[in-house]
């Protein structure tokens, strides 16, 4: 029974990155929750990998960075009435 | 609307900057980079007939440049491309699969979730991301930037969701050790 339920940590930060993208079982969810009640690093990793995800989303809204007036010429000059 | 020619001058000077800052983030280096905004300016003109005037300018180009980039990684995935061997996710945990106790996550303070910390994430994630292996960077870049559904990149990059699972494993192990090591310098 209890070897069914135990899962290594390898197995347990590929169910947290499976279950931030709905794509866990049942079973799968068990033995995930099972396993971070007990593994500080796991529960860890789950809160962090949660944060990239936010900050990877704010990328989006990043700031401009700077175009050389040559790179401009450059899209212009490739635009042809 | 009739578009002309200086309503592109003026899109150039105001968003060149953005969508290159976006393809950047995107892709492995400035030339392609540059290439993606320059080929949307010259789509958003080829078809300039279908740009309403109600519309966001921003919004079009950005939906133009998504395209593109897309478009990039499937012409990639064509090409043969050496697989990632085993081994790179071995290196955090033990042989009985755990973390190996120098490798564990480590709690990060709560300044890090503070906004101002974006510019320099930025930064630094594209350091961190320029390490990954190049199969796994393109994994990440759909999947966390792209925000692409799994089924869409596997198609495109032509992996199985297995493959697909193993890929997205390694590369955010790797992130997440970057990051620790280089952005939040504990």
């Amino acid at each position: 029974m209890t070897k069914r339920i135990k899962i290594s940590c390898k197995k347990a930060t590929l169910l947290i990155l499976k279950k931030e993208q709905h794509a866990i079982s049942f079973k799968e969810n068990i033995q995930l929750f099972i396993h971070l009640l007990i593994c500080d690093f796991c529960s860890i990793f789950k809160k962090q990998s949660k944060l990239i995800n936010e900050k990877m989303t704010d990328i989006h809204t990043q700031h401009p960075v700077n175009v050389t007036e040559t790179f401009k010429q450059k899209i212009l000059s490739s635009i042809t009435e | 609307m009739a578009l002309k020619k200086q309503d592109i001058e003026i899109w150039v000077e105001e968003y060149a900057g953005i969508l290159l800052s976006y393809t950047l983030a995107r892709t492995e280096n400035n030339a392609t980079a540059e290439d993606l905004v320059q080929e949307t300016f010259i789509s958003a003109w080829k078809n300039r007939d279908e740009f309403k005037e109600t519309a966001s300018v921003k919004t079009w180009l950005f939906t133009i440049c998504k395209n593109k980039i897309i478009d990039y990684y499937r012409k990639k995935a064509r090409s043969p491309i050496q697989f990632a061997e085993a081994g790179s996710s071995d290196l955090f945990f033990d042989d009985k699969e755990h973390w190996q106790k120098e490798e564990g996550p480590k709690n990060w303070p709560n300044r890090f979730t503070m906004p101002t910390e974006q510019k320099e994430f930025n930064h630094i994630i594209g350091y961190c991301k320029k390490k990954l292996q190049e199969m796994q960077q393109r994994v990440f870049v759909l999947k966390y930037l792209e925000d692409l559904e799994t089924e869409e990149i596997c198609k495109l990059l032509n992996i199985s969701t297995s493959n697909y699972w193993v890929l997205i494993h390694r590369a955010k192990l790797q992130i997440r050790a970057c990051l620790e090591k280089n952005w939040i310098k504990l």
